[in-house]
């Protein structure tokens, strides 16, 4: 801590003394897309004369400080129009800036100088997901999926077939710091992972870190996926309005006051269980019985947006989610009443206050207050009534509920003394309350056996603080670094855990705009998910660290290239790294989900450690858009508890990963897409032989015989690899008031049956030899998508 | 003219359909690979006279074993040597008593096997497979003292009535130790004479394969006076669910090996998880023979009768 105050008060009087002695003004301002208003994240803001430049914030606040003198200012944003402002800079100015989109975005000209180009930034292992493409994409089912798109990034891998769950760089999807409007999200995915709950209508911004992870981040060991919504509309009403083959949503954003308040609202729905519920409730019937079963999910997004002043901004984010299945059944005959019921929920709320406040040209701040909670809860219910004089009646119902509840608060604040440097300093402090599984059991009867328990383990409530500091700082021309430090504590019961976070980047600019990287960041994670499978099941559990289970932690070191070929159009990055996590968390040999016991028992920690090289070749621009990436990966686990204490490779060690990916706007109605991918295949402990021994009893007579199955080692087999071609095509119709258009594709083209899961069957085949049917036993993989086609209908009004 | 350009698509679609192949979505494949090798299973207490073994191969983890004594390997040669490679006893080839344990090797010896603190070497050779070995230490026997009974220990929700059987393991210090803990009732009244049921609230005891047991680890206890409390279930005792009065009770305690300790940990890890069957995690089961498969094990073992408290 004493370092961390040393450095920050370093930091302050270097950055003070910077600006001394020099007649210099800002230039500062939001830049806004010219016809919705909403604001632009990562536009560049370039001054010719001093070739000095900066770039928006999230918010899409920028500022620059300029010697007195004429400006010669250019703003930039890929796919918008560039503008250019001349003026002569003698005070500090404020200048909002809007842009607006250009309709062919191939023939936008943008200087190299202007632009924010890969190899510009000091910050490495970063992706910006542009959200066309995402669109645009072929999916499962005709549902876009940002987090299936994020999975086609080189250095991130998909876990199972179908599944929105991802792994970056060797580490596990509870690693993975998903934030919606800077509020981490803890169960990201609907339908036991098959749908990501992101409503790609909704979202203005993504980015995806793997690595040199800027010192305000921090909690978790891999990956920052930063998803920023729409601000909603200040000046007219948009909507979208999009039927598929599982799944409806509409979105409608437009001022509550004209360019003073918006607001966006989307909401999603599945609808098979409204479209089959005459079938089920046929079928309950014909079975002399009342009910219904079925199962949907929806999820609801609401952003408001005020400006209060120039200089204030308050912004009010609510996401709702649910997932549900049920089954309900009455059946009565005639002397007895019989009732069932069982539901299964599951899902996310997230609330947030934010409120932006420029303080000065050079200063802007952020504070947000948050609460989000994932909860699941079951509920099954049985009960009997006999309708004679002597009746027996029974009450039975069990009840299950677990989660995690966080409320936060964050203070933020961008200084920008000067165009060398830009300070990010902020504290955080979470109360997490976690809710680790509780039963209740209720039996009601005539006899005296009733009984009403409650049984589980009691709630744990955990503080989280972090405070970080952080200089993204252009040490002259060729040479730019961001250094910084986040410092975090954990308190949990009796216990406190405190860690100092180092983290830099460098980059190295070389005659012909080729950039050498290089970066170092330590991190921390005192939140982990305990699950069972990359399935993404609801009785997956968020737990905190305790007093046994140690806080898990990690470094990375990574080194690459990045240029920029044919004026921006191509962006060619080769990355590697190496990452060594520590106390990562695996269920002991022999732990079972149904068992009920405290959690910590059935944990162990060990360490893994990951390297591998990625390569990304993205065209950004033009008819023709897309990208290759290819990954050569390894990743290890050791665990004294497991496979003797020596290492083996963790389930998700692919030691290739391609991806490619492709749309193609032949001109304005047609839009051709298609991906491929391939993985080497997952690997999967199964036993390699079987023996049989006995085992030694008092009774030297009996001794107790058994068959032993035998592991070489654990995760000693390995799936078959996976591939898969998606093919879609976007046909667009434009009309006076709204734009059609429809999606039709086919997801897994040549249906290759990608592994799921791998299971053991017993069969009996005949025997010419024995002349009877004898047993067989047979490895069998399950795969769950042949080739599956969608389609979808949009209408943007 | 507009739908002709639908008849290849239709056609296609028609052509995948009628394929069922292309819509399956389970597929066959090849097994783990594995190597063909002997399995042998052989435990020696320092106290034993006659010493049983159990040699067969592996199969494959899809193969379907009809009959386990087609798995026996009765042509092997099974020898146990000193430190100097001096053969101490060749196993002779036996039928197998029944179907359920088919040992199928046994030596009688002379006299009860002792040689604590000295090392052995197991080695089977068979035709066709690989020569497989192992080595073991024979422990000491384990020092306890004041072993002391009480009829009236209490009772418990999971054994009922139980006495108390408490006495002191005195470990030897600088060296991992492992010990098992049985308790033999001989009941004069029922003449019935049984490994009783134990259990104990001490968290430093492990549960065995051998239900009758319990483990124990010096771990937290090396070289020192370690006190021990077991309780000892009345199943087997009388009408009163108490034991009567003449019972004696002995403590049998032995020292294992650590080899044999944690085969018997994973075995019963394995057997467990065997039985929970949905979605548990697999057990690697020890093993300590050298290109083969399954456990030579030893123990020397101290029985006591155990006092009235």
């Amino acid at each position: 801590m004493r370092l961390f105050t040393l450095f920050f008060l370093f930091l302050l009087l270097f950055l003070s003394a910077s600006g001394e002695g020099q007649s210099r003004h800002t230039i500062s301002g939001y830049i806004s897309d010219a016809a919705s208003g909403e604001k632009l994240i990562g536009a560049n803001v370039f001054d010719a004369r001093t070739q000095q430049g900066t770039a928006t914030n999230v918010y899409g606040f920028y500022s620059l400080t300029l010697p007195e003198g004429e400006v010669e200012l250019a703003v930039s944003y890929v796919g918008y129009g560039r503008k250019r402002f001349s003026f002569f800079l003698k005070q500090d100015t404020v200048l909002n800036i809007s842009l607006e989109e250009s309709l062919e975005i191939g023939e936008v000209t943008v200087t190299a100088r202007e632009q924010q180009r890969i190899e510009r930034s000091s910050q490495m292992s970063l992706t910006d997901i542009p959200l066309k493409q995402i669109r645009a994409l072929p999916s499962l089912l005709g549902e876009t999926d940002l987090l299936k798109t994020v999975q086609l990034l080189p250095g991130v891998q998909s876990g199972n077939e179908g599944q929105s769950g991802f792994y970056v760089r060797g580490g596990s999807p509870d690693q993975n710091l998903i934030l919606l409007d800077g509020v981490p999200v803890y169960n990201a995915s609907h339908l036991f992972g098959f749908y990501s709950i992101f409503n790609t209508d909704a979202i203005s911004d993504v980015k995806l870190i793997k690595g040199g992870f800027p010192a305000r981040y921090g909690g978790r060991l891999s990956s920052v996926l930063d998803i920023r919504m729409k601000d909603g509309n200040q000046k007219e009403f948009h909507g979208d309005v999009t039927a598929g083959l599982v799944s409806a949503k509409a979105t409608l954003e437009g001022p509550v006051v004209k360019e003073k308040t918006s607001f966006i609202v989307s909401g999603r729905r599945t609808y098979a269980d409204l479209v089959a519920r005459p079938f089920i409730k046929r079928g309950f019937s014909e079975g002399g019985e009342e009910g219904n079963a079925g199962y949907y999910f929806y999820d609801l997004n609401l952003k408001l947006v005020h400006n209060l002043s120039r200089n204030d901004r308050f912004f009010f984010s609510a996401y709702n989610g649910d997932d549900r299945f049920y089954y309900r059944s009455r059946y009565q005959p005639g002397g007895f009443e019989e009732r069932m019921s069982n539901e299964l929920e599951w899902g996310n709320t997230i609330v947030a206050g934010r409120w932006n406040h420029i303080w000065s040209g050079k200063l802007f701040s952020n504070t947000t207050f948050t609460w989000s909670r994932y909860h699941l809860g079951a509920d099954m219910s049985y009960f009997y009534r006999e309708t004679s004089p002597d009746s027996v009646n029974e009450d039975t119902r069990l009840k299950y509920t677990s989660g995690i509840d966080d409320l936060a608060l964050h203070v933020d604040l961008d200084y920008i003394p000067t165009p060398a440097h830009y300070v990010r300093i902020g504290a955080k402090g979470i109360r997490h309350r976690f809710d680790p599984g509780a039963y209740s059991f209720h039996y009601l009867t005539d006899s005296e056996e009733s009984f009403d328990t409650l049984l589980g383990q009691r709630k744990l409530s955990s503080t989280e603080l972090a405070v970080y500091v952080e200089d993204d700082w252009r040490i002259s021309g060729v040479l730019r670094a961001n250094v910084g430090l986040h410092y975090s504590s954990f308190m949990t019961g009796h216990y406190q855990y405190h860690s100092l976070q180092p983290r830099l980047s460098v980059r190295y600019l070389l005659p012909g705009e080729v950039a050498l990287k290089a970066s170092f960041a330590t991190m921390r994670q005192y939140v982990q998910l305990l699950a069972f499978s990359s399935i993404g099941l609801p009785t997956d559990l968020w737990l905190p660290t305790t007093g046994t289970v140690k806080p898990q932690d990690a470094w990375q070191v990574a080194a690459g290239a990045a240029h920029t070929f044919f004026d921006g159009i191509l962006e060619v990055s080769l990355e590697g790294y190496y990452k060594v996590m520590n106390h990562v968390l695996a269920y002991k040999e022999g732990a079972g989900m149904m068992q009920f016991d405290d959690w910590q028992e059935r944990v162990t920690q060990g360490r893994g450690w990951a390297y591998g090289a990625e390569l990304f070749v993205n065209k950004k621009k033009g008819k023709w858009t897309g990208w290759l990436g290819y990954t050569l990966a390894w990743s290890w686990r050791q665990f004294d508890d497991l496979n003797f204490g020596k290492k083996f490779h963790y389930k998700y060690d692919r030691r290739h990963d391609i991806s490619l990916v492709s749309v193609y706007e032949i001109n304005d109605h047609v839009h051709l897409s298609g991906t491929w991918v391939y993985g080497t295949g997952n690997c999967y402990t199964l036993a390699n032989s079987t023996y049989y021994g006995f085992f030694p009893s008092g009774y030297q007579e009996s001794h107790q015989d058994t068959e032993v199955d035998y592991y070489e080692q654990r995760n000693n087999y390995r799936m078959r690899p996976y591939h898969r071609l998606d093919l879609g095509v976007d046909l667009i119709r434009k009309r006076e008031h709204f734009t059609r258009k429809l999606s039709l594709g086919a997801y897994n083209v040549y249906s290759r049956k990608n592994p799921f899961y791998m299971n053991i069957e017993n069969d009996y085949v005949w025997d010419d030899n024995t002349q009877q049917m004898e047993p067989v036993r047979r490895l069998v993989q399950y795969s769950l998508f042949p080739v599956i086609p969608y389609f979808s209908l949009n209408f943007h009004f | 003219m507009k739908k002709i350009r639908y008849i290849p698509l239709l056609s296609l679609l028609i052509l995948l359909t009628a394929c069922e192949d292309f819509f399956r979505t389970t597929v066959e494949v090849d097994p783990p690979s594995y190597v063909k090798g002997i399995a042998v299973n052989l435990y020696i207490d320092d106290s034993d006279t006659v010493v049983y073994a159990m040699v067969s191969h592996n199969t494959g983890s899809l193969e379907t074993v009809r009959d386990r004594k087609s798995l026996l390997l009765p042509g092997a040669v099974v020898t146990v040597q000193d430190e100097k490679g001096d053969v101490l006893f060749v196993m002779d080839t036996i039928m197998p008593a029944n179907d359920v344990v088919p040992v199928n090797f046994v030596a009688y010896l002379d006299s009860a096997f002792g040689g604590n603190g000295r090392t052995f070497t197991l080695e089977v050779i068979h035709p066709g497979y690989e020569k497989v070995t192992a080595t073991q230490t024979m422990p000491h026997k384990p020092e306890v003292s004041h072993p002391l009974f009480n009829p009236d220990g209490g009772f418990d929700d999971y054994i009922g009535h139980y006495g108390i059987l408490s006495f002191t393991v005195h470990d030897r210090p600088g060296e991992e130790n492992f010990y098992a803990v049985r308790v033999y009732v001989e009941d004069p009244v029922q003449e019935f004479n049984y490994f009783a049921s134990i259990v104990t609230d001490d968290p430093l005891f492990e549960t065995s394969y051998d239900w009758d047991a319990l483990l124990l680890t010096d771990k937290t206890f090396d070289g020192e006076a370690y006190p021990v409390r077991i309780k000892v279930a009345a199943i087997f005792a009388g009408d009163d669910q108490t034991f009567p009065p003449g019972v004696r009770v002995f403590l049998d305690i032995r020292e294992i090996t650590k080899d044999m300790y944690l085969y018997d940990r994973t075995l019963e890890k394995a057997m467990e998880a065997r039985d929970l069957g949905f979605y548990v995690e697999p057990v690697q089961v020890w093993d300590n023979i050298d290109h083969g498969f399954g456990l030579f094990g030893m123990s020397a073992r101290r029985v006591v009768l155990a006092g009235r408290e």
